[in-house]
């Protein structure tokens, strides 16, 4: 008869319940208590610790009869798990009272001739190690290894899953924070453009206006100095029929006034505009 | 040994009346077995009782979260002690068939192991106990509530395997005062 046959057979119904369960749960907590309460079904036990390594954090988890519990830590293996790293090869032997502290969180029972069975598994970029405390009491035997490897191949699967699973849920919370955070970068952005935009607006409009004002104002003065310029120019059209005598007469007097009032005007425009231009001149330097 | 024979009517399928057939599908579906138990058909001429009967053997042995392999050798255990001989021989090869599902060709019958080291401590310290219930129980103390704490049972599964012993009671009771005897389908099954 096959002895881890005729074990896995007794326990498969439950192991099967367990494992129909354990695909069911959607936190670290629920796979506690799950597993917590289906233990006791598989084989026997003082207190079993279940640890899976990933990178540099390790997830614990902690059973006893009656308790479970789990947390992360960083990288921290006792003397078993250690030597477990190193050889990888499967640890049975009698455990010495001051280590039994090291393997548990719990109190347990006074032990009679305690015994550890610890055993490494390779899940590829996740490694686990399982440590189980029994005594004569309730022996853990080789015959429960089969039982034992399957259930830490779908614990440690499930554990990973849920894991995987949270750190998923926060990189998309971290995702949607920042398109969020981007999308208040755009209002701004966009803020910034339309407040841009508004000013170009009002200096294109402004320096519409002020083309304006001076064409206005090269207008005002070409009207006002044609009359002047135009008799100047009439008089010296007249003087190039003129003598020298007649033309100091005759047309140098009203040459000499039309000048004067070219240059009246001329004063009066430059008067005038002055400020506006001033003040043109300011703006455009702003 | 119950030689007695059977007393109340037993009622094949065929002779069944529609409601009690109804009851007859719901016992062949849930058990997965493609026929009918004696236990029912002794029962079948009174369909107020065998609903009421059923239902209690559903949600307390079929149903629930302690594993069916345990309450089926709780079952055969009490009806051993007890002497009856039909709860016995049916229980305990629905136990037996239950821990062969994996190669039916090894020779391990759990029924006749129930001290082996193969059996967890939770198991036997359950059977112990709620076989005590079952039989003694106005025996039953603290201390074999605290025993059951003490492999890893919560209130809620003691109060599940509590269950079987009020339950093979009354199985053993209708299946000795009846006087059915052991279904020849599942004798043939075991064969």
């Amino acid at each position: 008869m096959n002895f881890n046959q005729s074990k896995y057979r007794i326990t498969y119904e439950a192991f099967s319940k367990f494992s129909s369960k354990l695909s069911k749960a959607e936190t670290l907590e629920e796979v506690s208590k799950l597993t917590l309460t289906n233990l006791k079904y598989f084989f026997n036990y003082h207190s079993i610790s279940i640890k899976s390594i990933t990178r540099n954090h390790q997830l614990c988890f902690s059973f006893s009869i009656n308790k479970a519990d789990f947390y992360y830590e960083k990288l921290g293996l006792n003397i078993f798990e250690k030597r477990l790293f190193e050889r990888k090869v499967p640890i049975y032997e009698e455990l010495r009272e001051n280590d039994i502290s090291t393997l548990t969180n719990f109190d347990l029972p006074v032990l009679e001739e305690a015994k550890i069975y610890a055993s490494y598994f390779d899940y590829g970029s996740t490694k686990a190690c399982v440590s189980i405390i029994s005594d004569e009491n309730r022996k853990f035997g080789m015959d429960d290894v089969e039982i034992l490897r399957l259930l830490t191949d779908a614990f440690v699967s499930k554990t990973r899953q849920i894991r995987l699973k949270s750190e998923l849920e926060e990189k998309n919370e971290e995702f949607k924070n920042a398109i969020q955070e981007i999308d208040v970068k755009n209002k701004q952005i966009e803020s910034i453009v339309d407040t841009q935009k508004a000013i170009i607006k009002i200096r294109t409009k402004n320096i519409l206006d002020k083309n304006k004002q001076l064409v206005s104002i090269l207008q005002s003065i070409s009207h006002n100095l044609q009359e002047p310029l135009s008799r100047i120019l009439g008089l010296l059209d007249l003087s190039e029929g003129v003598s020298k005598d007649e033309f100091i007469v005759d047309i140098l007097p009203y040459l000499k006034e039309s000048a004067t009032d070219l240059d009246i005007i001329f004063k009066d425009l430059v008067k005038k505009n002055a400020e506006d231009i001033k003040l043109l001149s300011k703006e455009n330097d702003e | 040994m119950n030689n007695t024979p059977t007393r109340f009517q037993v009622i094949s399928y065929e002779d069944a009346s529609k409601e009690v057939k109804e009851i007859y599908d719901d016992t062949m579906q849930t058990m997965q077995i493609p026929f009918v138990l004696n236990w029912f058909k002794c029962q079948g001429s009174n369909p107020i009782l065998l609903r009421g009967n059923w239902a209690k053997l559903k949600s307390t042995l079929l149903l629930g979260d302690v594993p069916n392999v345990l309450k089926q050798l709780i079952i055969f255990n009490v009806s051993k002690e007890r002497n009856c001989n039909y709860c016995t021989q049916a229980h305990g090869i629905f136990a037996n068939s239950m821990t062969e599902m994996i190669d039916e060709n090894i020779n391990f019958k759990l029924t006749e192991n129930l001290d082996s080291p193969l059996i967890p401590e939770s198991y036997k310290t359950a059977i112990n106990v709620i076989t005590k219930a079952a039989l003694k129980h106005a025996e039953i103390t603290d201390q074999d509530f605290d025993k059951l704490k003490s492999v890893g049972f919560s209130t809620s599964e003691i109060q599940e395997l509590m269950a079987q012993a009020d339950l093979v009671n009354m199985l053993n009771t209708i299946a000795d005062i009846s006087g059915i005897k052991i279904d020849n389908e599942l004798m043939e099954a075991q064969a």
